[in-house]
């Protein structure tokens, strides 16, 4: 699973097409690769510590199938796990079998060589000579020695609904006495076989008919076969687990107390000093990308996190609720599904959730203060609208979703065109809630991924840019930035001929807001965002330049969207043209009935924001 | 009998050594029968041995009863006698359900019968190296740590502990899980870990509460020249 960069983007993407064009996962992409087979066997213990042999093998379809499996990355926590290759080979079309040499089993670090997290590691397996047709095979010996949640067990097991998969098995061999709950989807059980004290669980699932990824979906998790598998009676159950764990973790020692009181030192309120304290969190802890569950799940020390000034999720958690507790505020961890997961398995998994967030019950806010550039109060989109377990009260919630309320983008552009047909012109943009989140850090990429490069895939070829970054390095409510551009030629004078919009420079796209990529048909629940976002353009054209046609002014609502296009001349040579979008979903997921009922109406919103001014 | 690099898994077809049940279809060398054909092999791959039974030294004999239908796949299947091991079952019923016969006859018209089969699971023969493939980090005792005799009679195996360290770096538990095929080396291997100092994982250079897995190689001969290097603790790339 990716880690936050991931994250960010995906939002972007969603959203922004313009941000990244290309990047998008395509509709109707050929399946990469097959799952010929994926045997699983596992054995669990009284105690809840397991072993679990894979035996997979792939048929790879496409030279991106190749791609993918040429090597596989295996993680694990010394200590806590061991991992082991039996056996790993390249089946070549011919039936010739390439063994991978012990030198192609790598071992190496985990998700970061950081002190305190070298206990992560991981066996990288490079497959020789992989060519579409092939198949790649490899037998894996996994131990958990000892359980992360005291003696419990639980694991999950996903088969995304786009890739082909057949003889797939789990089988799971336990004590007879332990109880488990199941959350089975379209898998099919066999009858329960009991020998010796032992029960052995199967479940079996075949996919020959895969279903097409389709873009904005959510996750797999939430739409594909799969099966989870846990001890825990409840969530609730599992939530006095893990807090035991982190019991006295979060211990305010005095350097803690005295941080916490120079940061507040004047500011009164539980919710003043609560958003100081989150905010040197935010700014002054460096976030280790670590995944929740590939690092484990118990946090080093408030106090360690502290003076190492580094962690990962769940030691900025940790660490907060230290400095909130040495000002009398209770705080407590939450679990959460950081990608797109909307949700919350029947069976209490932790592995359901891959990050953790703070909850202050008396403010009732969710904070992420791994988000970076999260506004006191403000959760970036991917932590919008999930479901969570908080870990303090045992309690399932759900997290409040960016609404069109209090998430929206501002943006005002000024161009003048001259009369050789070169454009300059300014944008200015105020972004607030999740969106000031997402473009801080869009902007934030833009300065390490090069300026030129962002403005040329936005704007096209021949465009000179600079950006001015605004207050990025603050976490004030709104966010602020602007870009100056110069374009030679960027219209043909004297025409007929039309206005491109794009000769401005626009920081989101509405159509990607409003319709997505607008497939013909959906069959998946998606992904759809709420936002207020209004544009206000202003062009002023050459002496010698007149507008024959101007687009239609016009108002178009459908279910949860009102979209108006607004253009006038308040001159001959000056044109003003403003589009206002209300995106109001009350989730932040919609269905394929909902899409089926609007698709006709997004589409005429699509066209009418194609619409562009005719000049001559 | 065909051995796997593996472990052993041997085969022994049998016709008519248990009586058959009411319901199943009659044995297949039933008076003026002609019993069906084999069309697929009825010697197990090695990969048949699941992984995890060799991991775990599971072994057994499994009788699967199956029944051999006129069209020359096979119906339905019974485990007769268990290895004790469900795992191993499944493993035997899986690979009879892949047979195909050209059926048997009864009076010129393909009829269903009943046969049975003796899938062996032996670990017998398995090689240390895939006792080594199972992971862990390797100690190679000198011939100093070798129990009295042992080196004079050519004793050497690989056995297989988890030992539990406390948040000192001290051994508090050593629990064997495979052992070799002898005892002796099998007892010495808990002293010779106890004599070891053992680094397990620390955080912030503190050790810490861990478990580890370590591969005890008995070998006369020592440290094998390719396993330099080979201290099992990860290394960058």
């Amino acid at each position: 699973m990716g880690g936050r960069l991931h994250r960010l983007l995906w939002v972007l993407l969603v959203w922004g097409a313009i941000a990244l064009p290309g990047a998008a996962v395509a509709a109707d992409t050929p399946a990469a690769f097959e799952v010929v087979k994926s045997h699983i066997e596992i054995e669990v213990e009284a105690d809840g510590s397991y072993m679990e042999s894979r035996q997979l093998v792939f048929r790879i379809l496409t030279e991106q199938g190749a791609k993918t499996l040429r090597q596989m990355s295996l993680g694990y926590t010394q200590g806590y796990q061991s991992y082991s290759v039996s056996a790993a080979y390249t089946l070549k079309k011919d039936g010739t079998r390439i063994d991978v040499q012990n030198s192609s089993i790598l071992r190496g670090y985990g998700a970061s060589t950081s002190p305190g997290f070298q206990d992560l590691q991981t066996l990288n397996v490079v497959f020789p000579d992989v060519e579409v047709g092939d198949e790649v095979a490899i037998t894996t010996l996994f131990r958990q020695l000892r359980p992360w949640f005291g003696a419990s067990y639980s694991e999950e097991f996903i088969y995304s609904a786009d890739v082909p998969a057949h003889d797939v098995s789990i089988a799971l061999t336990a004590p007879s006495d332990m109880t488990f709950r199941i959350d089975n989807a379209q898998m099919t059980a066999e009858p329960d076989e009991t020998l010796g004290g032992k029960t052995r669980h199967v479940w079996r699932f075949d996919n020959s008919a895969p279903a097409p990824p389709e873009s904005e979906e959510v996750d797999a998790y939430d739409r594909s076969a799969r099966l989870v598998i846990s001890t825990f009676a409840d969530y609730r159950s599992f939530a006095q687990t893990y807090a035991g764990m982190l019991k006295d973790r979060a211990t305010v020692t005095p350097e803690i107390q005295q941080l916490a009181d120079k940061l507040t030192d004047g500011i009164r309120g539980d919710r003043e000093q609560a958003r100081v304290l989150y905010e040197w969190v935010s700014m002054h802890i460096a976030y280790v990308n670590i995944v929740l569950g590939a690092g484990g799940f118990v946090s080093h020390r408030a106090a360690d996190v502290l003076a190492n000034e580094y962690g990962d999720c769940k030691d900025h958690v940790i660490l907060l609720e230290a400095l909130l507790a040495a000002k009398g505020i209770d705080s407590m961890p939450v679990l959460i599904d950081a990608e797109r997961r909307f949700t919350m398995s029947s069976s209490p998994s932790p592995y359901a959730f891959n990050h953790l967030i703070t909850y202050v019950p008396e403010l009732h806010l969710y904070l992420d203060s791994t988000a970076r550039y999260a506004p006191f109060g403000v959760l970036p989109y991917l932590d919008a609208g999930k479901p969570v377990v908080r870990i303090g009260d045992g309690v399932t919630a759900r997290t409040p979703m960016a609404g069109a309320d209090t998430a929206s983008i501002h943006s005002v552009e000024n161009i003048t065109i001259a009369a050789n047909g070169d454009v300059e012109g300014d944008t200015r943009v105020t972004a607030t809630g999740a969106p000031a989140v997402d473009l801080r850090a869009l902007v934030e990429q833009v300065q390490t991924t090069g300026e030129v490069n962002y403005f040329h895939q936005a704007m096209g070829p021949g465009v000179e840019a600079t950006l001015d970054k605004g207050n990025i390095g603050d976490l004030a409510p709104a966010y602020k930035f602007s870009a100056h551009y110069r374009t030679t030629n960027a219209l043909n004078i004297p025409g007929p001929a039309m206005i491109p919009f794009n000769v401005a420079y626009k920081p989101f796209s509405f159509t990607a807001l409003i319709a997505g990529s607008l497939p013909p048909t959906r069959t998946q629940t998606f992904v759809c965002l709420s936002m207020a976002a209004d544009e206000d353009l202003t062009i002023h054209l050459p002496d010698n330049v007149k507008v024959m046609a101007l687009p239609k002014s016009e108002t178009l609502s459908t279910e949860d969207i009102d979209l108006t296009l607004t253009f006038t001349t308040t001159n001959p040579t000056t044109i003003h043209a403003q589009w206002t979008a209300h995106v109001a979903h009350p989730a932040p997921t919609c269905t394929p009935a909902y899409y089926a009922r609007v698709r006709a109406a997004l589409v005429k919103m699509a066209a009418a924001l194609r619409s562009e001014i005719l000049y001559q | 009998m065909r051995r796997s690099a593996l472990a052993g898994i041997a085969v022994l077809p049998l016709l008519a050594a248990v009586p058959a049940k009411a319901a199943d279809a009659a044995f297949c060398n039933a008076p003026g029968m002609t019993q069906p054909m084999p069309l697929t092999s009825h010697a197990p791959p090695p990969e048949l041995y699941p992984p995890l039974s060799a991991m775990m030294g599971e072994s057994g004999n499994t009788l699967v009863r199956y029944t051999v239908l006129a069209s020359g796949i096979v119906g339905d299947t019974s485990i007769e006698r268990s290895s004790g091991s469900l795992r191993l079952d499944d493993a035997a019923v899986a690979f009879v359900k892949a047979f195909r016969f050209k059926p048997a006859m009864l009076d010129g018209k393909p009829v269903d019968c009943s046969r049975q089969i003796v899938i062996r699971w032996s670990l017998e023969g398995s090689s240390p190296l895939s006792m080594a493939q199972i992971g862990g980090t390797p100690f190679y005792p000198t011939l100093e740590d070798f129990p009295p005799g042992a080196v004079d009679r050519h004793e050497d195996g690989t056995v297989i502990a988890m030992v539990l360290l406390g948040d000192k770096g001290t051994i508090e538990t050593i629990l064997p899980m495979l052992g070799s095929k002898f005892a002796d080396l099998n007892s010495a291997t808990v002293d010779y870990i106890r004599k070891q100092k053992i680094a397990g994982p620390t955080v912030n250079g503190v050790p810490v509460r861990a478990a580890l897995v370590i591969r005890v190689v008995w070998s006369p001969t020592g440290r094998p020249a390719d396993a330099a290097g080979d201290t099992g603790q990860a290394h960058q790339p």
